[in-house]
Parts: C-alpha cells; sequence; structure tokens
C-alpha cells in the first residue's frame, strides 16, 4: 500500500477532518515539548485524531497489518523525544478524546479519555471537594494520557505520589489491535499488575484509550510558606532538615537566583531579588495540623539561616507565590532564546553538592544554568540558557549536559525523575542499567510489542533491541512508503 | 506458622505446598546462586517454588510441580540504609520484623502490616501483595517500592528503578513482580522509600453497634476533614464492633479521635498511643494461619461504596454463622475467616460469597479443598495478557507452576 491508499484507507475509518498528512499540517507534530534541547524531529505519513477507542483499535490493526510504526500523542509537551515519529509511520493524537465519561465520589474515583487535560479534570471535580493529584507544571496543557505513558509528577507529588499512584485501571489498545481493559474499576484487580506495568511505559506497548483514575479529597487548609536564604547551601540543608524532622509537606520546591531574576520581574511574586534560594513550601490538612507544622517548619528554616519566613493562607496569596513557580520556565524567555530543561533525582542529602557541581559546570562550560526544582524529592530541573542558532553554544549545551548527568549517576541518582527516556536519553541507560537489566525491561517490550511497531527509537539504547529485525523491516517501509529512516 | 526462639524458620523443611509434595531444599546465598538454581531448574525441566517465611505456603492454587523448593533464607542482609534520604535496601529473605526494627531505632519505619513479621519475608510480602487495613491512610508496600532485583529463569539477574525516591527510568518492572507470586521471577532485593514513624495515634473503638447505623459511621469516617488510617467494621454476634485509627502529630491525633467519637455519636472509648498499636498489631495477627490446618480465609473486593452492603449480605447467610467477617468500607474489601474448614462446609460457603461477589480470592483454606477450587475464581481481566508476560519471562514454566491466575 502506497501512501495515499494509506490516507484513504485513514480516512475511511476516521472520516477525511481527522486526518492529518499534507507537509505543512504535519509540521507542528514533528517534534514535542523539548524542542530546543535540539532533539531529532520527523515526520510521520499521517496523524489521525480518533474520537472512539474502537477507532484506534482499526488504526492499529491496520498499521499492524501494514507494518507501519504508530506513535502515541497527547498534547505533545513532553520533553524526552516521546511522541516525535522517529521512523515516520502514523501518528495516534488523544486530542479528541477528550471527555470525562463518570465521575463517583463515593467512590473517588473518575472514567476519563486519554486527551483529558490534565488541569481540566481537576477543574471539573474542585467544586466537589476533590482534585486529581498529579499536577506536572505544564498542566494546563498536557493529558492525563501522556501523564500515564511519562508517570508524571509534579511539586505535590512529594506527599501524594506520582501518577502511578493514582491510576486503578486502564483501557488499552494493544499492538495486535486489541482492546483490553486491566486493573480494576474501583474495586481491586486480581492477577499481575497490568496496569501499573502501563504506567511510565512511554507509548511502546500500546495505546491507551481509558483510564479510571483516583480522585483526592480536597484538604481543609492549605498554607503556602516563602522562605528565602542568602545561597543555595543553607536551603538546601533546610530541605534535609525538614524532611529528617519527620515531616511531609503537600510540595517543597525551591528556585535559586537566577530564575528569581527571570521570574519576579515577570509575575512581581515577591521573591526577594537578592535571595541566593527561596524555598516555597506548601503544607496542607486539618488547620491545627497545618499551624503546628508550619510553626516547626518555620522554626527549622530560621536555624538554617534563612533570612525571613512569609505565609500565605488565602488563596490569591498562595496563587500569587505559586505563580512565579509554575511560570518560571516560561519566564526564562527573558533571559535567553532557548533553554534545555534538564530532570535527574539525587540522593536528597546530595542536593547541596549536586547544585555547587551544577555551579562549577556553569562555569566550566560559560553557560548560565537556573535551578527550579522539586527539592523535597532531590528532583533537579537545571535550565540551561542558550541561543539554539549559535552552534558553539549548542556544543557546550550537550557537553554539560553529559558532565550533569554522569555526576549524578555517580552520586546514586537517576537519570530521570519525570521527563521520561524517551530519544534524549536512551544512550545513558547503558549508564544505569546492564545488558541483563535491559534484557528485563526489553521482555516487557517484546511481550506486548513483539513486532516492535509502537513507538520505535525510544528508551532502549541505540542498537540494542534486535538490529536486524529493524533493519528488514525498514527496507520494507522504505519500498512501501519511500521513506529512509536514518 | 512461628519462628520459634532459636531464630528456625520453617522454609527449610517444607514437605508440600497446598498438597503436593515438595522436593528438595535450596538455599543460594547470592542472587548469582538464586539465577542458577533456576537456570538449572530450566535444564532438568523441574518445578521451582520460591519460599520466604512460610507463612503463606497456601497462597494461590496447588503447584503443578514442586520439584525444588527454593528458600530466600540466606538472603536477609540490609544492604543499605540511608535514614538522611529515607532509602533502604534490603535482601528479600530479610523478615518484616527485622526490618521494622531497623528503621525503627531511626524512628523511621514503613506503614506496612503482616499477620506474622517475624517470619514474613519483604520477598513474600511483595510476592503475595497482601495488606492490611493500614492501607487505607498509607497504601501498600507497591507504593513505597523503589528498585527491584530479581533472577529469571534464564539464569540473569536484572535490576530495575534505583535508590531515589522519584525515577522514571525504564520499563516500571517494580510493579510487574508485585504481587505476581513468584510466577515471573525470584525477588531477591528491593528498594524502598521510607517514612518517619508518625509521632502519635489514637484509635476509637465501638462496641455492639446496630448494623443498621453502620452506614452512617461510615460517612462521619470517610466524608470528613481528618484522614483516617484505617477503619474496620468486625462482625460482633449479631451486630458490629467499629474500630478507626488516626495517626500523625501528638496535638493533632488527640483532637481528632475526640472530634470523630463526637461525629460518629455512638458510645465509644478511646485508645491511647500504646494500646492503640497493640490493638491493631493482635488484630493484624488474627490473620495468621499459625499450625492451623483447618484454617481459611476469604477476601472480598467490591468498590468501597458496595462493601457495607455486601458485609450486611454476608452476616445474614447461616454458612457463616460461625464465621469472623470484617470489612475495610474505605477499601472495599471484605475479609471472611475461620478454623472449622473442612471440605463439605467450606464448598457452600464458597459457593454463596461468589454468588454475591465474583471477585472473591481464597487467600487460605484447607488442603483437602484444594483440588476443587481456583483459589482466584474466574473473574479476572485479560488473562491473556498476563498469559503472554508468563511466556516472555518463564517460557518453560518452572516458576510456581499452576499457582497463579488463569493456572500461569
Ligand atoms: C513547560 C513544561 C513543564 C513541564 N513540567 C512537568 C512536570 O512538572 N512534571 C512532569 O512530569 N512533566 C513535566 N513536563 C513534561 C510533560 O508535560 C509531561 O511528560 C506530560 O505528561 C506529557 O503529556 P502530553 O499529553 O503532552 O504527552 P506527549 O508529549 O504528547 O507524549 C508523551 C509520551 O506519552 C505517550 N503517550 C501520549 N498519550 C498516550 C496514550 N494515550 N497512550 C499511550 N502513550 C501515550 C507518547 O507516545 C509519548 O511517548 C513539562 C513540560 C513542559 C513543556
Amino acid at each position: 500500500m502506497g501512501a495515499n491508499a494509506l490516507i484513504e484507507q485513514l480516512q475511511r475509518i476516521l472520516g477525511p477532518a481527522n486526518v492529518v498528512h499534507s507537509a505543512t499540517d504535519l509540521m507542528v507534530f514533528e517534534y514535542d515539548g523539548s524542542v530546543d534541547a535540539a532533539i531529532e524531529t520527523a515526520r510521520p505519513v499521517a496523524v489521525v485524531l480518533p474520537e472512539t477507542a474502537e477507532q484506534v483499535a482499526a488504526i492499529v490493526q491496520l498499521a499492524s497489518r501494514e507494518g507501519l510504526p504508530i506513535v502515541p500523542r497527547g498534547a505533545g509537551t513532553g520533553l524526552s523525544g516521546g511522541s516525535v515519529a522517529q521512523q515516520g509511520g502514523i501518528v495516534i493524537a488523544t486530542t479528541r478524546m477528550n471527555r470525562i465519561l463518570e465521575v463517583d465520589f463515593d467512590n473517588r474515583i473518575a472514567l476519563v479519555e486519554p486527551g483529558v487535560i490534565n488541569l481540566e479534570l481537576s477543574d471539573y471535580v474542585v467544586p466537589d471537594g476533590y482534585f486529581f493529584a498529579p499536577d506536572p507544571s505544564s498542566q494546563r496543557a498536557c493529558t492525563i494520557g501522556g501523564n500515564i505513558a511519562e508517570n508524571s509528577g509534579g511539586p505535590h507529588c512529594l506527599k501524594y505520589g506520582v501518577t502511578t499512584n493514582h491510576i486503578l485501571g486502564l483501557e488499552i489498545v494493544t499492538p495486535d489491535g486489541k482492546l483490553h481493559w486491566i486493573g480494576g474499576r474501583g474495586e481491586e484487580s486480581l492477577g499481575y499488575d497490568l496496569h501499573g506495568v502501563w504506567v511510565g511505559s512511554e507509548g511502546l506497548i500500546g495505546i491507551v484509550t481509558k483510564a479510571m483514575v483516583r480522585l483526592t479529597p480536597s484538604p481543609e487548609t492549605v498554607s503556602v510558606q516563602l522562605t528565602d536564604f542568602i545561597d543555595v547551601d543553607s536551603a538546601s540543608n533546610a530541605v534535609t532538615e525538614i524532611i529528617a524532622a519527620g515531616i511531609v509537606p503537600a510540595a517543597l520546591e525551591m528556585m535559586d537566583n537566577l530564575t528569581i531574576q527571570a521570574v519576579e520581574p515577570a509575575f512581581h511574586a515577591g521573591y526577594p531579588m537578592d535571595a541566593g534560594a527561596v524555598l516555597l513550601v506548601e503544607i496542607d490538612g486539618v488547620r491545627e495540623d497545618v499551624a503546628d507544622t508550619a510553626e516547626e517548619i518555620a522554626a527549622i528554616c530560621r536555624l538554617a539561616g534563612a533570612r525571613s519566613v512569609r505565609a500565605a493562607t488565602e488563596k490569591s496569596e498562595r496563587d500569587l507565590l505559586w505563580k512565579g513557580r509554575k511560570m518560571a520556565i516560561a519566564a526564562m524567555g527573558r533571559l535567553a532564546p532557548s533553554y534545555y530543561l534538564h530532570d535527574t533525582v539525587v540522593p536528597r542529602t546530595r542536593l547541596a553538592s549536586t547544585l555547587a557541581q551544577v555551579g562549577a559546570i556553569s562555569r566550566d562550560f560559560d553557560l548560565p544554568i537556573a535551578n527550579m526544582f522539586h527539592a523535597g524529592d532531590g528532583n533537579l530541573h537545571p535550565l540551561m540558557l542558550f541561543d539554539r542558532k549559535n552552534h558553539d553554544q549548542v556544543e557546550r549545551v550537550l557537553g554539560a549536559s553529559k558532565e550533569l548527568i554522569k555526576y549524578c549517576i555517580d552520586i546514586g541518582g537517576a537519570l530521570t525523575g519525570e521527563h521520561g527516556i524517551g530519544t534524549e536519553k536512551r544512550d545513558y541507560m547503558t549508564l544505569v542499567y546492564t545488558t541483563d537489566d535491559l534484557a528485563a525491561m526489553a521482555g516487557i517490550k517484546h511481550a506486548f510489542d513483539p513486532q516492535a511497531s509502537f513507538n520505535p527509537e525510544k528508551l532502549f539504547p541505540r542498537g540494542y533491541m534486535c538490529g536486524e529485525v529493524r533493519a528488514l523491516r525498514n527496507a520494507a517501509l522504505a519500498q512501501k512508503y519511500g521513506i529512509y529512516p536514518m | 506458622m512461628m519462628q520459634n526462639s532459636n531464630g528456625y524458620r520453617p522454609s527449610s523443611r517444607v514437605r508440600s505446598i497446598a498438597g503436593v509434595a515438595a522436593g528438595e531444599v535450596t538455599e543460594p546465598s547470592t542472587p548469582a546462586e538464586v539465577a542458577e538454581s533456576l537456570a538449572t531448574a530450566v535444564a532438568q525441566g523441574s518445578g521451582v517454588v520460591p519460599v520466604g517465611g512460610g507463612t503463606h505456603l497456601g497462597i494461590g492454587n496447588a503447584p503443578a510441580r514442586a520439584d525444588v523448593v527454593l528458600s530466600t533464607r540466606k538472603l536477609d542482609r540490609i544492604l543499605v540504609y540511608e535514614p538522611a534520604d529515607m532509602t533502604l535496601s534490603v535482601e528479600a529473605g530479610a523478615t518484616l520484623q527485622q526490618v521494622q526494627g531497623t528503621l525503627a531505632e531511626r524512628g523511621q519505619g514503613m506503614p506496612i502490616e503482616v499477620a506474622n513479621p517475624a517470619s514474613a519475608t519483604i520477598g513474600g510480602v511483595l510476592a503475595t501483595a497482601l495488606y492490611g487495613p493500614k492501607r487505607l491512610g498509607w497504601g501498600t508496600l507497591r507504593d513505597y517500592l523503589i528498585g527491584i532485583a530479581v533472577a529469571y529463569p534464564d539464569g540473569t539477574v536484572g535490576k530495575a528503578g534505583g535508590l531515589v525516591v522519584k525515577n522514571v527510568s525504564g520499563f516500571d518492572l517494580m510493579r510487574m513482580h508485585h504481587g505476581a507470586l513468584g510466577t515471573l521471577g525470584v525477588i531477591v532485593s528491593a528498594n524502598f522509600k521510607v517514612l518517619p514513624a508518625p509521632r502519635s495515634e489514637r484509635t476509637v473503638l465501638l462496641e455492639s453497634v446496630e448494623m443498621s447505623a453502620l452506614p452512617a459511621i461510615r460517612d462521619a469516617c470517610l466524608n470528613w476533614r481528618g484522614k483516617v488510617a484505617a477503619f474496620q467494621i468486625d462482625k460482633q454476634n449479631e451486630s458490629a464492633s467499629v474500630a478507626i485509627r488516626i495517626d500523625g502529630r501528638v496535638r493533632t491525633t488527640e483532637l481528632l479521635a475526640t472530634e470523630l467519637a463526637g461525629r460518629v455519636a455512638q458510645p465509644s472509648s478511646i485508645l491511647d498511643p500504646d494500646a492503640s498499636r497493640s490493638f491493631w498489631s493482635s488484630y493484624v495477627a488474627r490473620f495468621d494461619a499459625g499450625n492451623d490446618p483447618a484454617f481459611w480465609w476469604l477476601r472480598c473486593h467490591v468498590q468501597p461504596s458496595q462493601s457495607l452492603g455486601l458485609f450486611a449480605q454476608l452476616c445474614q447467610l447461616p454458612e457463616l454463622a460461625s464465621a469472623a467477617m470484617s470489612a475495610a468500607p474505605g477499601l472495599g474489601y471484605v475479609d471472611i475467616r475461620g478454623d472449622d474448614g473442612n471440605a463439605d462446609s467450606l464448598d457452600r460457603v464458597l459457593r454463596h460469597v461468589r454468588a454475591l461477589c465474583p471477585r472473591t480470592r481464597v487467600v487460605a483454606m484447607p488442603e483437602s479443598m484444594r483440588r476443587d477450587h481456583d483459589v482466584w475464581g474466574d473473574s479476572v481481566d485479560s488473562v491473556d495478557l498476563m498469559r503472554q508476560l508468563k511466556q516472555e519471562f518463564d517460557p518453560e514454566r518452572i516458576l510456581n507452576p499452576g499457582r497463579f491466575v488463569g493456572g500461569l
């Protein structure tokens, strides 16, 4: 089947309005949120916008018959290249599967389609006193399906857990085009924890078409503290002390001076411009508990050298304090034309030394690096500022990135805490995992996607997965579509 | 089964697994040795039954073969404990008591309950995925698992995850092994995030509560500003007893317990922290089979909102008149247990219970009943996908063959 025949077939399944195939229309699907970071871009043959799970199944069956790669896509805000069609083929975008199908407050669950925007779900249930806990900073744009595929986190995951802790069951289409329900529908499921395996699988073993998610009751009281320090060292120590005191705040975020310089003039959140670092600590729960905990945290911070502690309990005030943090990445545009947002995790006690190392890398590579991150989890987001058009700067970004990742791994850290491996970090996987470790992971891929048609060239290191099979498949693809994948 | 005073654990002299005669016992002392014995079993076509503390040898269906009993007894080291990072790496054969003891020295713990912590091992708790009432407030071991190492039948040891509290580097293999009953590989070690132990706790106890009052009590406990760590309802003759656990800061637990006692509008008593702790450890210990060959235990899963209704219906069944029954209305399960397991009556019990709740799992039952019943029932979704996983990781079907759902 040639490209035209394929498009015709897709249109037959979906209607012409739901198949995107002209070169100009396809352009926006060639990259994801990681575009600035110089991650490869690639063009699919077509992007389809199904409205039902049955349509998804029909497309996957067609692709499977034709031996075409499939790439699931949500909003495309991913930061590791996950939804880029590395080998062309068909992108299934879930943006038109965006209905909240059921909300059941008695059982604290909701059944949603994968294209529902993260924040829209919370907004929908907030009036009834509930929220959807995973809250990535991209929550105004990203989809629940994307959150599931990346096992996304966010500031409040410190207390409430990441996406996997909030998924009870999934409807999926497997790479052979069959629809399945895995996990529970509010009651416990028996057998293997398949939905647990599916969460975080980066679109490599199928596509999620419905999700049963947990709704969390809103706390009675919320308080946010802004604490400022002369340097990141004392702020890091305060983080360690808070955790060591046995306190689990709802969120515990840090921003360094460079971040404050970008954010404060833009949003006037009230961050002291001369602070070396600020901590944003949110505490929630019953009012007496929040009051006592806030006092204890303030005392710990003062002991650790805090210059001032400002508390906000009114919603408008809290929102203002948070605005600076939530919009920090957007504000970076004030400092440089491009940025590369990193995502690594280190043991919490190594925060101070890691930030010192980030500073050293910044000096060595002559590259400004801002830090705004989930300090309570040890989840760092060093943000490198550069100009994508400047080749020398791009080279320095790549060099600095390598150095940073190696350092974090050397001290017992992880490659990624929430953004995923995708194409971005696939070749770093061998830094952390042995061939035997990777073989076990490949077992999951092989069990569910033996033809390796879902989201090729992601997560596994280059040349790792059955090279020969791939070469054969690529030749067949080239013959069919005139596509020559790398 | 009990651990006796000189530390002897029954795993080294297992005679039968769910009624099937057990063969030789092997006690590897390194992960590589575990993998090697699996590869050997593949070569010889033997069935392998991994065993931890032996507290749930009867779990699952009877294995088709039990030629080799693979004990994790010698894999009992705590590999890494970083109190300041609140992370722990421990070998699969370490007992829960050993782990909790180490953590308690630094005021930390894992909010996990098992009936017999002196014998139950980390590997066993992970593999069986059983949990107690505290799941309501604190989740299960699944929620604390951040890394794992597993020996596979191909003779390799594969790791996943790591030793940091947040990590999405690669597939989440940890979840695959949680609750898999060792049918996809033998867990050799696992990493966890640990928590500070709650500073205080209280339990509100209600006795002889009319069945008709239970829905209001449930609403008072669950739709409230306070967070409840555990909430159990137990059948007590014609009526019920209710226990509600609250933990957290010293001042708030005290205050919330009093507030809740007022909300439930029933005569109640409040247990102080020590009494509360021992109340719940003996509550959970009732689910220990011990050496009682007649012990049986069913766990019925429904949506939380249906659990009180199911509990009331089960309380009416004449077949269950002498059984102990507990509901967890915040979680959606009802446990039924007894020690009068004779084949005849249990058979009727199971038929009646499954008619009311198809998703009923037999956690323990007398060996005489084995051959007639699938302990998992037939309401498991997507067994074909589970089969694909099994085929990939244990194609020769040497690991606990036939014990898991769908004959896996
Ligand atoms: C400014 C900014 C801030 C961010 N902040 C955070 C943060 O705080 N925390 C965090 O964790 N992430 C963050 N991200 C990253 C990103 O938003 C998340 O990974 C998000 O979950 C991706 O959702 P998406 O809908 O955009 O998915 P996409 O980018 O479209 O896809 C991501 C991956 O999911 C797969 N996928 C999508 N839908 C499905 C489906 N239905 N079934 C199977 N696979 C599917 C794709 O194949 C791809 O591999 C941020 C991104 C940006 C741009």
